[in-house]
C-alpha cells in the first residue's frame, strides 16, 4: 500500500526532474566552457591589440637606435633586426584584425583571431591601417637599406637625413597609433564583454534551473518524506488512539477488578498475602492480616521473624523447616500441605495492658510456581480461637461427662451410707498420704534411703486400702486409678535408691485421686435428691436401717467384693457371715474391720481359693466357702473375728522361696512354719508372679498387720492346714472398741 | 504431664544451686499444699503465669538460707533487701527455665516480692498447689507450683 505513491513519485517526478537537472547541468557546463573560451579569446585579443602600440614604440625605438648607430658609425644590426621583427609582428597583427587569421597571443598561445566587423572597431582599425602604412613604409625602407645587402635589391642605402625623417615620422605617428590602439582596445573590450554577457545570461538561467531542479529533488524527497512521516504519524496516532482506547478499556477493567479485589481484601475475614522464598511478605495483603497478627506495616517484613516472637521455640523450628519444604519444588505440594504444622497454632501476643493474649491461628498455604520453581507461596491465616476454644470446651465437657458418667454408673448402686463411708475413707487415706509426704526432713533425712521407703510403703498401704474398698463397692474408676497409682509405687519400691524428687509421680497421682474424689462428691450431692424419693417409695424402714448399719454395709460390700473377684478369676464362691458377731466387733471400729476383711477376702479369692475343677478333683465342693464368725473374748479382753476360707491355704514352700529371695529368711536357716507364715505380713511380699487387679502387690497383709497390730494394738493368728483351709483370727482391744 | 512440669522445676532449682553454690540442693518429698497454705519461710517471691498455663510460681526461703547463699553471689554483707532480691531472682530463674522448656505459651510476669513468714498461696479453681521442699546446707526453702492448663489451650 505504501509503495505505490513512492513509485508514482519516482516515475512522474524524480526521474524527469533528475533528467532536466542533468540537462541543465550539462548546459551550464557547456556555456561555462563557451564563456571560458570567450573570455580567453577576448583576453588574448586584447593582449594582441595591446601589442600594436608596443610594437609601434619598438619600431620607433629601433629606428632611433639605428640612427644613433649610423651617426656614431657603429653597426646597427641588432636594432635593424628588432625593427624588422617588430614591423613583421605589427603587420601580422594588423592584417589579422583586418582579415582574421591564426596568431600568437602574448602568452605564447596560438589562437584564431577573428576579423574585426564592428563599425567602431573598424573605424579605429582603419586609422591604425593608415598610420601603419606610413610607418611600415619607413620601417621597411630602413630595414632594406640598413640591413644586409639583398641580392638584386634596388634599395638605396639610407642616409642620416632619411633616417631622421623616418624617425621623426614614426615618432609622430607613434602617438596616433597609441591613441587608436587604446580606442581599438576599449572597443574590443566592450565587444568581449558583450559576448560574455550574452553567454552568461543563458548560463545563469541554466544554473538557476539546475539549482531549482536539484533543490526540487531533495525538497520533494524531504516533502515526500515529511508527507509520508505525517501520514505515518497520522496512522500511528490513529493506532495509538485505538491502543489508548483499548488500554483505557483494559485499565477500566483492571481498575474495576482491582476495586473488587480491594473490597475483598478490605472485607475478607482472613489474612491473605504472599511470601517469597525468604519469607518476606508481599506489598499487597488483606486488611484483616494486621488485625490477626496485631501488627501494623506488615508488608516487606519477614513472616518467620514475626512468628518467632509468637511461637514456642520448638514450634518455630518446625515452622522454619516447613517453610523450606514449601519452597522445595522437588516435594509434592499435596504431600507438603498435608503436614502443615500451623493449622491451629497457639500464639501469644503481648497485651499492652500487661500479660499476654492467647490466640489460635490457622495457616494454610498454596504454592505459586513459575518456570518449574516455587516463586512464592500464597498464605491464608485465620483467627480460629473461637473454634478451637469451642472444640476444647466440647472435648473437656465430653471428657468430664464421660468421667462423671463412669463414676455415676459406679455409685448409683451404692447405698448413700456406703458412699459416705467410702468418701470419708478416701479423704482419710489421701490425708494420710499427704501428711506422710509433707513431713519435711530436708537434707538430713528428707531425701534419703529408708525414711523415703517407709513413706512409700505408708502411701502404698493407703492406696491399697482405698483400692480394696473401691473394689468392694464396685467403684471401678477409683479402683483403676488406685491400681495405676500402685503401679507407680511398685516401680519406686523396686528402685535401689530413692530421692525426694522421685515422689513427683506420687504426689501427681495423689492429686489425680483428689480430683476423682471431687467429682464423686459432686455427684453424690446430685444423687441425694434422686435417692430420697426412691428410698421413700421402695425401701422398708427397718430394711433401710439394717442397710445403714456398719456391719450390714461391711457384709454387703464383702459379698460383692468376693463375687466380683471370683467372677474375674473364674472361681465359684459363697460367703457366710455371722452378722451378729460382725456387728458386735465392727460397731465401734467399722473402717478397721471393713478394711481388714476386704484385704483378707481379696487375698483368699486370689491366692487360696482354687478353681472349681481343681477343687472337685481334690474332693472338695466346687463352690468355695468364705466365712466370718465371732471369736470368744480373750482373757486379755480382746474381741475377735475369724475369717476362714476352705481353699488351699498358705503355700509355705512358695512363701519360703519368695522370703529367701527377698532376704527375709536366710537360705541356710531352718524356720518354723509359723516363721515362714509370718513373712506374708512383710510390706510388698507376694508369691504372685504378676500383680493382678485384686491382689499380688504384696500390700494386703501388710495393711492388715499395720492396722490391727501396729495401729489398733490387736493381734493376728493364722490357722492353716495346707490344702484344706486357712483361717485368720483377728483380735481387737476392747479398750479401743 | 504435670509430673513433667514439676520435673522442670526440680531440674531448674538443682541447676541453679549447681551453678551458684556448687550444688548441694536436695529435694524432700513433694506434697499438696492446703488452702490456704502457710508455706512462707521468711522471704517469698511469686511470678504470675499466663498464656497456655495459668497460675503462680512461688519460691520461699528462710533468711538464714538466703544469708548463706548471698556470699556465693559475691554479696558479703547480706541484708533484707538483698534477700528479697535473691528470692525474686531465683523465682525468675526457675520460671524462665520453665518458659524455655514449655515454650512461648508459658508467659511469666515479673517477680513480686513478699516479705514475712506467712505466704497465702492462691490456688486456681480445680487446681492444686504442689509444694517441692528444697534443702541446701540444712536450710529449708520451698518451690510452690500452682498451675492449670489454660482453658483456651486444646
Amino acid at each position: 500500500m505504501r509503495q505505490r505513491p513512492q513509485l508514482a513519485w519516482t516515475v512522474l517526478f524524480y526521474v524527469p526532474v533528475a533528467i532536466l537537472a542533468a540537462a541543465s547541468i550539462f548546459g551550464v557546463r557547456h556555456y561555462t566552457r563557451l564563456l571560458d573560451a570567450e573570455i580567453a579569446t577576448g583576453q588574448r585579443t586584447l593582449g594582441v591589440a595591446g601589442r600594436i602600440s608596443a610594437y609601434g614604440e619598438q619600431i620607433g625605438k629601433s629606428i632611433l637606435l639605428i640612427e644613433k648607430s649610423v651617426r656614431l658609425k657603429r653597426p646597427a644590426t641588432t636594432a635593424v633586426y628588432e625593427l624588422q621583427v617588430a614591423a613583421d609582428r605589427l603587420d601580422q597583427i594588423i592584417n589579422a584584425f583586418n582579415e582574421g587569421s591564426e596568431t600568437v597571443s602574448p602568452d605564447g598561445v596560438r589562437f584564431m583571431l577573428e576579423a574585426v566587423t564592428d563599425e567602431k572597431a573598424l573605424a579605429s582599425l582603419t586609422q591604425m591601417n593608415v598610420i601603419w602604412v606610413g610607418m611600415k613604409t619607413r620601417a621597411d625602407a630602413v630595414v632594406l637599406t640598413a640591413g644586409p645587402k639583398k641580392q638584386n635589391s634596388e634599395a638605396i642605402p639610407f642616409t642620416e637625413a632619411s633616417l631622421s625623417e623616418a624617425s621623426d615620422f614614426v615618432t609622430a605617428q607613434q602617438v596616433f597609433l597609441a591613441e587608436q590602439t587604446l580606442a581599438f582596445g576599449r572597443r574590443l573590450e566592450e565587444l568581449a564583454k558583450h559576448r560574455v554577457i550574452a553567454l552568461e545570461g543563458p548560463r545563469g538561467i541554466l544554473i538557476g534551473v539546475a539549482a531549482v531542479l536539484l533543490l526540487a529533488l531533495p525538497g520533494a524527497y524531504v516533502f515526500n518524506r515529511v508527507l509520508r512521516a505525517r501520514n505515518a504519524s497520522a496512522r500511528l496516532a490513529a493506532e495509538l488512539g485505538a491502543s489508548q482506547a483499548k488500554l483505557e478499556s483494559q485499565s477500566l477493567a483492571l481498575s474495576t477488578a482491582k476495586a473488587e479485589t480491594d473490597h475483598i481484601m478490605e472485607t475478607v475475614q482472613e489474612g491473605l498475602f504472599l511470601i517469597d522464598a525468604n519469607g518476606i511478605i508481599g506489598d499487597y495483603h488483606s486488611r484483616e492480616l494486621t488485625a490477626i497478627l496485631r501488627q501494623d506495616k506488615i508488608a516487606g517484613r519477614n513472616l518467620l521473624q514475626i512468628l518467632e516472637r509468637l511461637l514456642s521455640e520448638k514450634m518455630f523450628t518446625f515452622t522454619k523447616e516447613y517453610f523450606a519444604l514449601l519452597f522445595d519444588s522437588r516435594r509434592r505440594e499435596k504431600s507438603v500441605l498435608q503436614v502443615n504444622p500451623l493449622t491451629d497454632i497457639e500464639v501469644n501476643f503481648p497485651n499492652p495492658s500487661g500479660g499476654f493474649i492467647n490466640r489460635y491461628l490457622g495457616f494454610s498455604f498454596r504454592r505459586i510456581v513459575e518456570n518449574g520453581a516455587v516463586a512464592r507461596v500464597f498464605v491464608a491465616v485465620r483467627d480460629v480461637t473461637t473454634q478451637v476454644e469451642l472444640e476444647k470446651k466440647l472435648r473437656d465437657s465430653e471428657r468430664h461427662k464421660d468421667r462423671q458418667l463412669d463414676i455415676l454408673l459406679g455409685i448409683v448402686h451404692v447405698a448413700p451410707e456406703e458412699l459416705e463411708s467410702f468418701v470419708k475413707l478416701v479423704e482419710g487415706e489421701l490425708d494420710t498420704i499427704n501428711e506422710t509426704l509433707r513431713a519435711e526432713h530436708f537434707a538430713a533425712t528428707g531425701g534419703q534411703g529408708d525414711a523415703l521407703r517407709q513413706r512409700l510403703q505408708t502411701v502404698f498401704r493407703s492406696v491399697h486400702n482405698l483400692k480394696g474398698n473401691a473394689a468392694a463397692l464396685q467403684l471401678t474408676t477409683f479402683q483403676k486409678a488406685a491400681d495405676a497409682f500402685e503401679s507407680k509405687l511398685n516401680e519406686l519400691l523396686n528402685r535401689p535408691q530413692l530421692t525426694g524428687d522421685d515422689f513427683l509421680s506420687v504426689v501427681v497421682a495423689q492429686a489425680g485421686l483428689r480430683a476423682d474424689l471431687g467429682d464423686l462428691m459432686e455427684l453424690r450431692g446430685k444423687l441425694v435428691g434422686l435417692r430420697q424419693p426412691v428410698a421413700a417409695a421402695g425401701v422398708a424402714p427397718d430394711q433401710g436401717a439394717a442397710l445403714a448399719s456398719p456391719a450390714a454395709q461391711i457384709g454387703a460390700g464383702l459379698r460383692q467384693l468376693v463375687a466380683d473377684a471370683a467372677r474375674d478369676l473364674d472361681k465359684v464362691t459363697t460367703v457366710n457371715i455371722d452378722d451378729y458377731a460382725l456387728h458386735t466387733v465392727a460397731a465401734d471400729r467399722p473402717a478397721l474391720v471393713r478394711d481388714v476383711l476386704i484385704q483378707l477376702a481379696r487375698n483368699s479369692v486370689s491366692h487360696s481359693i482354687e478353681p472349681a475343677p481343681v477343687r472337685l478333683a481334690g474332693g472338695k465342693p466346687g463352690v468355695a466357702t468364705l466365712s466370718v464368725r465371732g471369736l470368744p473374748r480373750t482373757e486379755d479382753g480382746l474381741v475377735g473375728l475369724a475369717f476362714r476360707d476352705d481353699g488351699a491355704g498358705l503355700d509355705l514352700a512358695a512363701i519360703r522361696a519368695r522370703a529367701e529371695s527377698a532376704g527375709l529368711i536366710s537360705p541356710n536357716a531352718n524356720p518354723s512354719p509359723a516363721d515362714i507364715a509370718r513373712c506374708i505380713f512383710a510390706p510388698g511380699f507376694s508369691t504372685a508372679a504378676q500383680p493382678g487387679a485384686h491382689a499380688g502387690r504384696g500390700m494386703g497383709m501388710d495393711i492388715i498387720k499395720t492396722k490391727v497390730v501396729d495401729e489398733a494394738g490387736g493381734a493376728i493368728e493364722i490357722h492353716c492346714t495346707p490344702g484344706e483351709f486357712c483361717e485368720f483370727h483377728l483380735y481387737f482391744p476392747a479398750a479401743t472398741a | 504431664m504435670e509430673e513433667d512440669i514439676l520435673k522442670i522445676f526440680v531440674q531448674s532449682v538443682t541447676r541453679y544451686f549447681d551453678t551458684i553454690a556448687d550444688g548441694g540442693a536436695s529435694f524432700g518429698t513433694p506434697y499438696l499444699g492446703g488452702e490456704p497454705e502457710s508455706a512462707g519461710l521468711g522471704f517469698s517471691a511469686v511470678i504470675g503465669i499466663t498464656g497456655a498455663y495459668r497460675g503462680n510460681i512461688y519460691y520461699t526461703a528462710s533468711r538464714e538460707k538466703l544469708h548463706a547463699l548471698l556470699p556465693c553471689l559475691g554479696e558479703t554483707e547480706p541484708d533484707d533487701r538483698l534477700c528479697a532480691e535473691l528470692v525474686g531472682e531465683i523465682t525468675n530463674t526457675i520460671s524462665g527455665d520453665a518458659r524455655e522448656q514449655l515454650g512461648g505459651g508459658f508467659m511469666i510476669s515479673t517477680p513480686f516480692i513478699l516479705a514475712g513468714g506467712t505466704l497465702a498461696v492462691h490456688t486456681a479453681k480445680h487446681s492444686v498447689c504442689y509444694v517441692l521442699p528444697v534443702t541446701w546446707r540444712q536450710h529449708p526453702s520451698r518451690v510452690l507450683v500452682s498451675l492449670q492448663k489454660s482453658p483456651d489451650t486444646p
